[in-house]
């Protein structure tokens, strides 16, 4: 199996890498069609699976069955970014969880005109009835930039899915039973003392990232992936009827989305985050989605 | 913006306008003696998971109405009748909605309002002249494919 170097580094100029060279040799890459026959083998936490165009009708959710974290499509304007993204995720967790923002925007910087402008939006919150005024206020963010009205609905969708999963589903106890996972979502809870998520934002004039991290490091990758499999392997899906949440969440943040990503380290947090491109709705909705599924 | 739902009545018919975001909290009222409802969503701006299946169980409940009419309905909206298992049920016709539109060359985005009979047929046939840009470029519908697949029920 070849390494990210052998396969990719001269995505980079060579001055980069020589620094990032030891991290890109650490890990492993699965071109898919052409090395479908090494799906399966190698250490997944540190192999990247690379759907080039000819693959790209291939089910991506299956890679992530096998315990495979990142997924991503080699015919993207902004793969190099999430190459060395998923090395970092892969490699260098801490650094992700500090700050998980310069991750989101490689190599982007605010034009001029933009820096003159707020394009950071962090908000704490710890109940539900807070959700209405967040997405007020992201919305009144979003105006900030033209480029985002193409696109304002479903970022605010996500955003809307993000809060409630963050509220309803993450929150455990000490046994780690789900605190509020079966409250009927209409009526309203508030996390325990002490406890509280972050929504953030920022946008670039190429892409806007939403996120919502939370202290409770609660995610479960297999129940996660079972039931994206569920959701993406039928043409139209069906909410769940028999449970206080809809089950429809992460299926509308995916489908929306350009880039998601899911991070969760036991215990102590997840970070749920999805990438938007300001180029119209299309190109997001489009299904070459890179994807991110690193919990530990 | 929670939801603000407007109500009014003939003989005839219901007509339930909504506003704001069909989620957890949006009630939608009971009218399953109705003739002919019609819906006005012209004004939703987002809907959720939690309000994608009230708005399912809401049409369940509506199965015995004559005629369901969905007007105005907007793109965040209209996505869910191809992706959604159920959510058109066989008594509701969409009666008008919109599609966006992307210009590559200025960003620019427009919704492009299309009618019933005027703008398009059951099967599927869209009439839609070339949407321009304020430069003068031609737009392309920013959906993909699917968007329109409740054409084929």
């Amino acid at each position: 199996m070849r390494s990210l170097f052998d396969e990719f580094s001269k995505l980079w100029p060579p001055s980069r890498q020589h620094a990032i060279g030891n991290l890109l040799r650490n890990i492993r890459v699965i071109r898919i069609p052409s090395d479908v026959g090494l799906v399966g083998q190698g250490q997944k936490e540190s192999t990247i699976i690379v759907i080039d165009p000819e693959g790209e009708d291939c089910n991506p959710m299956e890679f992530l069955l096998k315990g495979y974290e990142h997924v991503l499509y080699s015919s993207r304007k902004d793969f190099g970014a999430q190459l060395f993204a998923s090395c970092l995720m892969s490699k260098r967790p801490d650094s992700f969880t500090e700050n998980p923002i310069p991750y989101f925007f490689q190599g982007f910087a605010p034009t001029p005109e933009d820096a003159t402008k707020d394009t950071n939006f962090i908000r704490n919150f710890k109940s539900s009835e807070d959700k209405p005024f967040l997405i007020n206020e992201l919305g009144v963010f979003f105006k900030q930039e033209r480029a985002l009205r193409s696109i304002e609905d479903i970022c605010l969708q996500a955003a809307d899915e993000m809060i409630s999963n963050a509220l309803y589903n993450a929150p455990i106890g000490i046994n780690g039973d789900r605190l509020f996972q079966k409250v009927p979502r209409e009526v309203d809870i508030t996390l325990p003392q002490g406890k509280k998520v972050k929504l953030f934002s920022c946008y670039s004039p190429q892409k806007v990232v939403i996120g919502c991290e939370d202290p409770f490091g609660s995610l479960e990758r297999q129940t996660i992936l079972n039931r994206l499999v569920e959701i993406f392997s039928q043409r139209q899906s069906s909410p769940i009827m028999s449970a206080a949440g809809a089950g429809m969440g992460m299926k509308f943040m995916i489908e929306n989305c350009a880039n998601f990503y899911m991070f969760g380290e036991k215990r102590k947090r997840s970070i749920v985050a999805c990438t938007f491109l300001l180029e119209g709705r299309r190109k997001n909705i489009g299904r070459a989605n890179h994807l991110h599924i690193s919990i530990r | 913006m929670p939801i603000d739902i407007k109500e009014t009545s003939n003989a005839n018919e219901t007509k339930l306008e909504l506003m704001g975001t069909i989620d957890e909290k949006a009630l939608m009222p009971i009218h399953t003696g109705a003739i002919i409802l019609r819906i006005d969503l012209g004004r939703v701006t987002n809907i959720n998971s939690i309000g994608v299946r009230n708005f399912l169980l809401w049409g369940e409940k509506h199965a015995m109405v004559k005629s369901i009419r969905l007007e105005n309905c907007p793109a965040i909206f209209v996505k869910n009748f191809g992706n959604i298992s159920g959510f058109l049920k066989p008594n509701m016709t969409v009666m008008s909605f919109f599609v966006p539109f992307y210009s590559e060359a200025t960003q620019e985005t427009i919704e492009i309002h299309l009618v019933k009979g005027r703008d398009f047929n059951p099967e599927g046939m869209l009439n839609v002249p070339p949407v321009k840009d304020s430069k003068g470029n031609t737009m392309e519908m920013d959906v993909t494919d699917s968007f329109f697949s409740f054409f084929k029920k």
